[in-house]
């Protein structure tokens, strides 16, 4: 422990000044939203850019997508400069700095070194990420941000980053374990995180080369579009299982490492050949009598060549799986509405008197039920009111001893058995909506998640919605609520998950 | 009861691939109690014998121990009873000096003796509590020093611990070193200054090119007491007129001087050099090259006499 005790220690000005930094960058972003917003919605950026940030949707006035493209797309890059720098740091920057050597010298394994430097750099970047939440914490209670998106939701999609971090971190250990210098190693593994942030930028934007972003480890951690499609356990699984594997390479290469020579250093992979039989010759005649030449380790080679088979075998089967599977996930889109129901507005069958008017609001009613009578004012002939579907009364417009003209609604009748959510897709997502597709509806109020299917899918827009002028057009998606639980009733919020068709 | 040596070497090798001959057939024992010094020039390979004691580097053939401990299977164990301190290390510059030493104390998991800290911050003269970033090259040398010294280790092993000292803190160093092993403890330490290793070492042993050439129980090798005398003459006579010189050797004609090991009194070379005109003349200790000269001529190696007649 008294390693790991002293990197934090001597992280903890990089980890308050990084957490601070990205805390601050969070709550500027949060303080600016509300005024941006507006002008933001109007603005149309072209879809290959939206791409490249992980903008899903269109609309940048969308507090998901604005902190997706924002923060989130942008933010691990900065936490992975942290990581570089700091994992790095751990034994790589001990040497380079000229400190390794006492601390060498002191009783520890090599594998207790690295275990606790390792820990020690997971942990600075932890601290940065919960500072960063802090930032939403402290930013977003004072501001509206229009949609359901909630500080715990922020705070999780901070944290989500860790696994990223955690795998970089593994990679630089790595490189600070063959490589010759802490500079090295850092470029090393800077040049791999840009790599793999353009490489999801590039698989996004261009169609051709979608593949492309299999082999990043920034597409795993799911971050660009964390807000609106939350992230993957089998990302999750990928990104952590590749953190310990790289890590176990790392610490293999560690323990094999040759500390001050600075030179890239293989050889702790490589099976160690007998290269040296031959230098045999140069020697004095007493060679034969020489003590064997120690293996490293007490590991013999074949069992170090099998390890680090069966590592890059796990690697390798690691990526081929999640690629099977994330190619053949259906992505979701999150989108928001309410319960509707059809109407029928029952009018006045006859100009005349209300005589009887027996329905009651709220009443359920059944095809054909009689609801009251009516007098002709003419002819004094009695005309019964009756309800054309079953439904719940909703609205009761008259009442009895009125006078009413022929025509006048009279009741309002829904018809509960052709309920549904109402839900508003964006333009740019309509066209990956289709009928049939499942469709996850949670009741926040309730507690409630119930499973459907669409119904329908609207040909056309509705009119511009909202006070915003210039917001992108959306479509209705009905997904019949036929049956449900009787708490749900008319007008209730519902968000829904619709297992959409991938892009294609 | 079997006393394993501090430290034994047997047949160590170190070569690099690409074939950088680093240390070869090194075998060394030094046994308990004693002030080892390890003599050799830049690149003789000193260092890399004490990183591999210390499991820094491994060695590509043979083996080496500590207190009978492997120093690549029992490394911990090894460590565990060995105070270092390196040639060229940096100290953590955030810290201070009584931060190094309470850090290396509960990493070795001892209690700092508090009398030998104030003893050893008294002889050497430092302010523990200055950061050891404002402290000289020198100062920080002796931060290190006393973290090795700290945890009272069996072993201690000092490389290069002068350098960078002015002479009267060399002079504390050594006697350090001295009072160490009057504990029954152990030091081995590598220097390229003849002088200091004469004036403390029990034992010497001499690193060249990564070969041990020689190795010598300094109360039988007076020889290391010998001056060198250089002579510069008006008119230089032939090398045959210093032959039979009681208790002095002609060695080689170096620059137009004549060159001179003395070990048994000076008479008998003055008088000689008095048949001669003599302007200039200068005595001093060897320096690591007149020895090596020196061992090369006795062992009849004529090939490395540079400036032999």
């Amino acid at each position: 422990m008294v390693l790991l005790t002293q990197m934090l220690y001597r992280l903890r000005i990089q980890v308050l000044s990084y957490g601070l930094g990205l805390a601050l960058w969070v709550g500027f972003e949060v303080l600016l939203f509300p005024s941006v917003a507006d002008s933001l919605s109007s603005i149309e950026y072209p879809q290959a850019i939206l791409d490249a940030f992980g903008v899903s949707g269109t609309n940048l006035g969308d507090p998901r997508a604005f902190f997706g493209a924002e923060f989130f797309s942008l933010g691990p890059l900065a936490l992975g400069a942290f990581v570089v720098a700091a994992s790095t740091a751990a034994l790589a920057g001990e040497e380079s700095a000229g400190t390794m050597e006492p601390l060498a010298a002191l009783p520890f394994s090599r594998r207790q070194m690295f275990v606790q430097k390792a820990v020690a750099v997971f942990v600075a970047a932890a601290g940065v990420t919960a500072l960063t939440a802090l930032g939403w914490a402290a930013s977003v209670p004072f501001v509206d941000l229009g949609r359901e998106l909630t500080i715990v939701e922020l705070v999780g999609a901070t944290f989500a980053q860790l696994s990223f971090a955690a795998f970089l971190g593994a990679v630089g250990m790595l490189f600070g374990a063959v490589a010759p210098s802490r500079g090295t190693a850092a470029a090393c593994t800077g040049a791999l995180l840009v790599i793999a942030y353009l490489l999801v930028a590039i698989a996004s934007s261009v169609d051709a080369v979608d593949g492309l972003k299999y082999a990043s480890p920034y597409y795993y951690s799911d971050l660009s579009g964390i807000l609106v499609d939350g992230v993957d356990p089998r990302h999750q699984v990928v990104l952590w299982g590749g953190a310990l594997a790289v890590g176990y390479l790392a610490l293999i290469a560690f323990e094999g490492r040759e500390l001050g020579a600075e030179r890239w250093q293989f050889d702790a992979f490589l099976p160690r050949g007998d290269d040296d039989a031959s230098d045999g010759g140069d020697m004095t005649s007493d060679t034969t009598t020489a003590v064997p030449r120690r293996t490293r380790r007490g590991m013999s080679a074949p069992l170090r060549a099998g390890i680090f088979a069966a590592l890059v075998a796990i690697l390798a089967s690691g990526g081929l799986v999640a690629y099977r599977y994330t190619a053949s996930l259906p992505p979701t889109l999150k989108v928001s509405g309410r319960v509707e129901a059809p109407t029928a507005t029952i009018l006045a069958p006859t100009s005349g008197l209300v005589v009887t008017l027996t329905a009651a609001l709220g009443q359920t009613v059944a095809q054909g039920d009689l609801l009251g009578w009516m007098e002709n004012t003419l002819d004094k002939s009695m005309v019964p009111i009756t309800a054309p579907h079953s439904g719940r009364i909703t609205t009761l417009s008259l009442d009895q001893g009125q006078f009413a003209a022929a025509g006048t609604p009279v009741v309002v009748i829904h018809e509960l058995t052709e309920m549904h959510a109402l839900l508003e897709v964006d333009e740019s997502d309509i066209g990956r909506v289709a009928t049939g597709q499942a469709a996850q509806l949670t009741f926040t109020s309730l507690g409630l998640t119930v499973e459907g299917r669409v119904g329908s899918v609207d040909t056309l827009p509705t009119r511009a919605s909202g006070a915003r002028s210039g917001q992108s057009r959306k479509y209705e998606v009905k997904v019949p609520l036929a049956g449900v639980d009787q708490r749900v009733i008319i007008g209730l919020p519902v968000d829904a998950r619709i297992a959409i068709a991938p892009r294609s | 009861m079997v006393s394993f040596p501090a430290i034994q070497a047997t047949h160590l090798g170190k070569h690099y691939r690409g074939g950088v001959r680093a240390l070869a057939q090194v075998d060394l024992v030094v046994p308990r109690g004693t002030v080892f010094g390890l003599l050799g020039q830049n690149g003789a390979g000193k260092t890399t014998l004490i990183r591999i004691l210390l499991d820094m580097i491994r060695p590509t053939e043979g083996r080496a121990s500590i207190l009978g401990f492997d120093c690549q299977d029992d490394s911990v164990e090894a460590r565990a009873h060995v105070g270092y301190l390196p040639s060229s290390a940096n100290y953590y510059s955030y810290m201070t000096g009584r931060d190094m030493f309470d850090f290396v104390a509960r990493a070795r998991g001892v209690q700092a003796d508090s009398a030998l800290l104030d003893d050893l911050l008294t002889c050497l003269d430092l302010d523990p509590e200055r950061g050891i970033r404002t402290l000289s090259k020198g100062n920080q040398q002796k931060v290190g020093l006393i973290a090795a010294l700290l945890a009272k280790p069996e072993v201690v092993i000092l490389d290069e611990p002068t350098s960078g000292l002015d002479p009267l803190m060399q002079d504390v160093v050594l006697e350090i070193v001295r009072e160490i092993a009057a504990e029954g403890r152990t030091v081995f330490f590598s220097s390229h200054i003849l002088s200091e290793v004469e004036r403390v070492c029990d034992h010497v042993a001499v690193l060249r090119a990564g070969r041990l050439v020689g190795s010598f129980d300094l109360a039988e090798q007076r020889r290391l007491a010998a001056r060198i005398v250089t002579v510069r003459f008006a008119d230089a006579p032939a090398p045959s007129a210093f032959d039979g010189i009681a208790g002095a050797r002609f060695l080689r004609t170096e620059a137009g001087r004549a060159v001179f090991e003395v070990r048994e009194g000076f008479d008998a070379l003055l008088k000689r050099l008095a048949q001669f005109t003599v302007l200039d003349i200068d005595a001093h200790e060897p320096t690591l090259e007149d020895f090596f000269l020196s061992l090369y001529t006795d062992s009849a190696a004529p090939a490395v006499m540079g400036g032999g007649s």
